[in-house]
């Protein structure tokens, strides 16, 4: 039997437990009805001719960061997992990728200022910003893919090199399919910094109100737009529709990204 | 094929010896079982046939290890070592894909790239690891939802696929049921006439079934190796009988 004490505090870290998911999802209900409410007031005609040059920088702004960040961070943890000998070698970058993931923004957009775009001559560009923005998540991306790497079961490789698999056909070929669905929700919750971004893009891809034909142009995103529209008090409400296109544009995007994983039945 | 010859083979992990000199010759065409206490170095040798103790550090060898033209510890050919001598873990580790994309990994890793020619090997893998009447309908299904003694069935399929001499297998029916165990068993038998296979177990009875001769290991030195019915019956040494009767291990 358990005493009746023990019952009892049982019954009231569980309550505990009920109140924060419901706070939790009451938190989540009051932002998500917020935004929908006041937005879709918003939505008109001319919204939406705004809107939609707005919308294609932003996911010009989503491809090309990853372009940058992605390879360059699945290289990164490959080396580190695979390669890298010496022990304290990748402790080191993990402690730097650790400081790095919560260095705030506002200072890798000015590194990207005075690096893409004054050294390099980039000027305030599409090129400028995602450079910087890819820079920004490449350590959360580092942290994110080694655990997803390493949560490989090791025989799964072993298998590949028994087979006659050299070790970088094991890894594309094993390891990599293995761990998809963890680098893909690595790669979405780095989304979510890539679209919510403002300060670093201020600084390095600028808040011109065009639409974005090339690398070499400046433009807004949806967060820069909101940004602009809320603090010149422009229209709070245009500022609310914009924030409702970007939370259905994330949630479009983590949909299709998942069935395009599958559930590794077809492999 | 050929017979797999060792002589004066020593191997260490860091300072610590865990093979001892060891002189044996693995016979083609035959089932040879290891047996002997945990930590013996049953695996370790084991691992030395298609060198998959190349992927832990500071391993250091000595003597040779030879099979027919094949010079094991000296080639650097691995790819075409680990075509000749496949390996069957103790855990089923089937990759997270279909099961015929499975079988056909080994085939598509050297290069063979034919549906044609993939769906035979297939067919003829599954056949010999008694796999393909049960799965024929379904080689498009997730490996990873077959039983434990599917997925064990379906990794020796997969070492047969690139067709090699020799296959390892480190303690293979550990992990498995007496049926599945029996299933295995009985496939190795029959596959024996076209491989030469080595199997660790910890199963006397399992060794004394199917294996026609036996090699026992004691703290890295093999101590006694014979046919497997001269073994069980009149052993050599003191310390073979006392193992195999049960008196310590
Ligand atoms: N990677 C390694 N590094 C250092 N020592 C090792 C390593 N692998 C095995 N050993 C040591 O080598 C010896 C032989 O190990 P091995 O795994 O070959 O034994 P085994 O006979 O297969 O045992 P078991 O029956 O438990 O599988 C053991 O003492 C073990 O501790
Ligand atoms: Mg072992």
């Amino acid at each position: 039997m358990i005493p009746i004490r023990k019952k009892l505090w049982i019954g009231f870290l569980y309550l505990l437990v009920i109140l924060a998911v419901l706070l939790v999802i009451g938190v989540l209900g009051l932002i998500f009805f917020d935004i929908i409410s006041k937005g879709i007031q918003g939505v008109n005609r001319v919204f939406i001719v705004n809107t939609i040059p707005i919308l294609w920088n932003t996911l010009q702004l989503i491809f090309f960061t990853f372009l940058f960040s992605v390879p360059i961070a699945l290289m990164a943890v490959l080396y580190l997992v695979e390669y890298a000998k010496a022990e304290w070698f990748v402790k080191l970058v993990r402690f730097a990728s650790g400081i790095l993931a919560g260095v705030p923004s506002i200072i890798y957009g000015l590194v990207g200022m005075g690096l893409f775009v004054r050294m390099f001559g980039l000027g305030l560009s599409l090129y400028a910003g995602a450079l910087t923005v890819g820079l920004l998540i490449l350590p959360m991306l580092i942290r994110a893919f080694e655990d997803a790497i390493r949560a490989v079961p090791s025989t799964y490789k072993s298998a590949a090199l028994s087979l006659g698999a050299s070790q970088l056909r094991a890894l594309f070929t094993v390891v990599l399919p293995s761990a998809r669905t963890s680098l893909l929700s690595a790669i979405m919750l780095a989304l979510g910094r890539v679209v919510g971004e403002t300060a670093a893009l201020i600084l390095t891809l600028g808040t011109a109100n065009a639409l974005i034909r090339s690398i070499w142009d400046s433009g807004r995103t949806l967060s820069l737009n909101m940004f602009v529209l809320a603090k010149e008090s422009i229209s709070l409400t245009e500022a609310y529709a914009s924030a409702m296109v970007l939370l259905l544009m994330v949630f479009l995007i983590n949909m299709i990204a998942n069935l395009l994983t599958g559930d590794g039945r077809h492999g | 094929m050929a017979d797999i010859v060792a002589t004066n083979f020593n191997l260490f992990y860091g300072d610590f010896q865990a093979l001892k000199d060891i002189n044996m010759t693995l016979k083609e065409r035959q089932l040879t079982a290891f047996i002997g206490p945990s930590g013996c170095g049953k695996s370790t040798f084991l691992r030395s046939i298609n060198r998959m103790n190349d992927l832990i550090e500071n391993v250091k060898i000595t003597g040779s290890l030879i099979m027919g033209d094949l010079n094991i510890i000296e080639t650097n050919k691995l790819s075409v070592l680990r075509k000749r001598v496949g390996m069957v873990f103790q855990k089923p580790n089937p990759f997270s894909m279909s099961i015929y994309n499975n079988v056909a990994y080994g085939p598509r890793t050297h290069g063979i790239r034919q549906r044609a020619v993939l769906d035979e090997l297939v067919e003829k893998s599954l056949r010999s690891a008694a796999l393909w009447d049960e799965l024929k309908d379904n080689l498009h299904k997730s490996a990873l939802s077959l039983s434990g003694g599917q997925q064990q069935r379906l990794c020796i399929a997969r070492s047969l696929a690139v067709e090699p001499d020799v296959l390892l297998l480190d303690e293979p029916t550990s992990a498995l049921d007496p049926v599945s165990t029996a299933k295995i068993e009985e496939l190795l038998e029959e596959i024996k006439t076209e491989h030469t296979i080595v199997m660790v177990t910890h199963n006397m009875q399992q060794a004394a079934r199917i294996s026609d001769r036996v090699a026992f290991f004691l703290s890295g030195e093999l101590i006694e190796m014979g046919d497997t019915y001269q073994i069980f019956s009149q052993p050599q040494k003191e310390k073979t009988s006392d193992y195999i009767t049960g008196r310590f291990g």
